[in-house]
């Protein structure tokens, strides 16, 4: 072999070991590549990975508490035989409110995650909402709602806690 | 993981690819075939189910592989005559590996073989995908239709179930052939697309030159992680560089196929991000230039520019004019959605400064801001501007018509970004404009495999490396396009002196 191939070999080597050792680059190579063999999350490693390959733990694992909540409460309203559920979502700034670590789905998410129809307290259909989200002792649960001043306290509450947030980050209600 | 669909999948993506580059007459050297095609066959095939729901038909497994079979046999009927009457030839592969390469494209191969795995693993995440393509995509799985009950939910929180239909279709057909997640294709287009951009630099830098800039480039950090997170702007990236990288081959050549091919790129650009459609719009000038410069007479020229628009166009009239309006449920104005206040250019100036200050070189009051620019891109650019500003200076002479159109391209870009923002007032900074951006980095490729400065150290190299013999040849080193333009101008400090 040419012997200045070999020394434009060792040059690429080497550079490769300035550009990998740089704070910025071996940072870049250690958080985003490395981690794949190497991590404290240990569901972002291969060997995790590997033995993990049904489709379900997969998404429990990269999509967290928004992927489970969905399938609770699709499973919570199929064990109780609720037919054409129509959920009333609470808005984030609600959960905020009630100092729950939860993101909930927007509508199409949770529908996407569970196949359950879900609305926002300003939606067109909020009116035919038969179950809704609520806070209960720091956590979400779900309750039927079994009539118009029910879903009414249930709406304000939600927009009770956005205009609360809403003045607090001094926007208009 | 069903490999049975994903070979005939990437058979398909060929196949059709390689069938449109033959109706266009567009010759490259086998490997770039190869990747071409798979990239082009990306997109030919998402159209597929977009087809079969424009005549009702229903997206069944069965009638998806029929629809890419039908459709690879369409595109593949003038090589097949060619192939009746003999007049074809197979192609030799030629892949002219130097050992000193080796190191950066292992590092390549590491880096890529997590972003293909990470592709394959994860479930589609982001967010602009579960409220639209995503959501639509799984649903038509199940219901055998694109209008399917996604459109009976509340959608006030989300106008992703308008977006065009190439991500929505690619998951269709990968979730029922390839794998439950899909997203595959993103991978396939993603290292087909790498390959041929270090293929791209390596037709007129020294490997070794190439390799240090292809090293910059994948690394990346945003744009890398778009090769594994399922979003429209890494695929706009490839198309509408693929559009200009044939545009500058159709200005050197002269060859209208080219220029119908270039045209048939930027359509499927549009076809991704419909707003593409106006950074199209600012590359006229840049035709009316040459084309005033090749004398080509005023009826050709209006002709030409009404294909450059219109293509595009008919992509963008096909969702907007056609889908959305006449089969989607659901009412939408695009009229709403664009800046009404065309008198007040101050958001293009205040996006165009913030875009600079902030995305480009990472100059915030906002701590979480600063440094942006590198947490995004890495160094490329700052690499390409110091390869700028070094040619500017010292090799001003070697600008080619290839480095022009390129820093044209970037220009387009740059401003055409702040432009959208200030036209379409939900392209955000954060979002929108960081990863419209990423259309300018392989265009930068282009300009810095032309740079006088890169083509001087390569030269360098190549003499160090092999001394010319007087009479001989240099071995071929390129692993690329043969049919090549003339050479970039190829400073040598010995020569000038």
């Amino acid at each position: 072999m040419n012997f200045k191939k070999i020394i434009l070999f060792v040059a690429a080597c080497l550079i490769l070991l300035i550009f990998f050792n740089t704070t910025f680059y071996g940072n870049w190579f250690q958080t985003k590549i490395y981690r794949a063999w190497e991590s404290e999350a240990e569901v972002e490693t291969f060997d995790y990975q590997w033995d993990h390959m049904d489709p379900v733990q997969r998404k429990i694992d990269k999509l967290a508490s928004t992927y489970t909540f969905s399938q609770q409460v699709a499973e919570f309203l199929k064990k109780n035989g609720a037919k054409n559920p129509l959920v009333l979502l609470p808005p984030q700034e609600y959960i905020k409110e009630r100092q729950i670590d939860m993101i909930i789905p927007e509508p199409i998410v949770f529908y996407y995650h569970c196949g359950v129809k879900g609305a926002w307290y300003n939606s067109a259909n909020v009116n035919q909402a038969n179950w809704a989200i609520i806070a209960r002792n720091g956590e979400l649960t779900i309750i039927p709602i079994q009539n118009q001043p029910e879903r009414d306290a249930i709406i304000a509450s939600y927009k009770s806690a956005v205009d609360k947030a809403n003045q607090a980050a001094g926007q208009p209600k | 993981m069903n490999f049975t669909g994903l070979l005939f999948v990437l058979i398909g993506h060929f196949l059709s690819g390689r069938g449109t580059l033959a109706i266009f007459n567009i010759k490259l050297k086998p490997l770039i075939t190869f990747l071409v095609s798979m990239i082009l066959g990306v997109a030919l095939l998402s159209l597929v189910p977009f087809i079969m729901q424009l005549f009702y038909i229903p997206i069944t497994r069965t009638n998806v592989i029929l629809g890419i079979a039908i459709l690879c046999l369409l595109l593949n009927i003038p090589t097949l005559i060619r192939l009746r009457s003999g007049n074809i030839t197979m192609p030799k592969l030629n892949f002219n590996l130097e050992f000193y390469e080796i190191p950066v494209l292992l590092v390549f191969t590491v880096v890529m073989l997590v972003s293909i795995w990470r592709c394959f693993y994860y479930p589609p995440f982001a967010r602009d995908m579960l409220s639209g393509p995503e959501a639509i995509a799984e649903f038509t799985v199940r219901e055998k239709t694109m209008l399917n009950s996604i459109f009976s939910l509340n959608l006030e929180s989300t106008n992703n179930h308008l977006k065009p239909p190439y991500v929505t279709d690619l998951q269709i057909i990968y979730k029922m052939l390839v794998s439950p997640f899909g997203q595959v294709w993103l991978s396939v287009l993603a290292v087909s697309f790498l390959i041929w951009a270090y293929a791209i630099l390596r037709e007129k830098l020294h490997p070794f030159i190439a390799g240090i800039i292809f090293l910059f480039f994948f690394t990346m950090p945003d744009p890398f992680a778009y090769t594994y997170i399922m979003l429209f702007d890494y695929s706009n990236m490839v198309f509408f560089f693929a559009g200009f990288y044939f545009l500058v081959q159709y200005l050197e050549k002269k060859q209208y196929n080219i220029f119908l091919f270039s045209v048939l790129l930027f359509g499927i650009a549009t076809y991704i991000r419909l707003e593409t459609l106006v950074l199209e719009g600012l590359i006229l000038p840049l035709l009316f230039f040459y084309f005033r410069k090749d004398k080509v007479p005023p009826v050709k020229i209006i002709i030409r520019f009404a294909i450059f628009l219109i293509v595009p166009f008919f992509f963008y009239e096909m969702w907007v004019g056609l889908f959305v309006k006449h089969y989607l449920p659901v009412h939408f104005d695009v009229s709403q959605e664009i800046n009404k206040n065309f008198s007040n250019l101050s958001p293009f100036f205040e996006r165009l400064g913030s875009m600079t200050k902030i995305l480009i070189f990472g100059i915030s009051d906002n701590p979480n801001q600063k440094d942006i620019n590198l947490r995004l891109y890495g160094y490329f650019v700052y690499l390409f501007l110091l390869i700028l500003i070094v040619d500017i200076i010292f090799y001003r002479k070697y600008f080619t018509l290839e480095s022009k159109v390129a820093l044209y391209g970037i220009l387009v870009v740059y401003l055409g970004m702040p432009f959208l923002g200030y036209l379409i007032p939900w392209v955000d900074l954060m979002n929108t404009t960081k990863r419209g951006l990423y259309k300018m980095f392989p265009l930068m490729l282009l300009y810095m495999r032309n740079s006088g400065l890169l083509q001087m150290l390569s030269n360098n190299i190549r003499n160090w490396e092999l001394p010319q013999i007087p009479g001989a040849k240099r071995p071929k080193t390129a692993m690329a396009n043969t049919s090549q333009p003339k050479p970039a101008a190829q400073p040598n400090k010995k020569n000038k002196k």
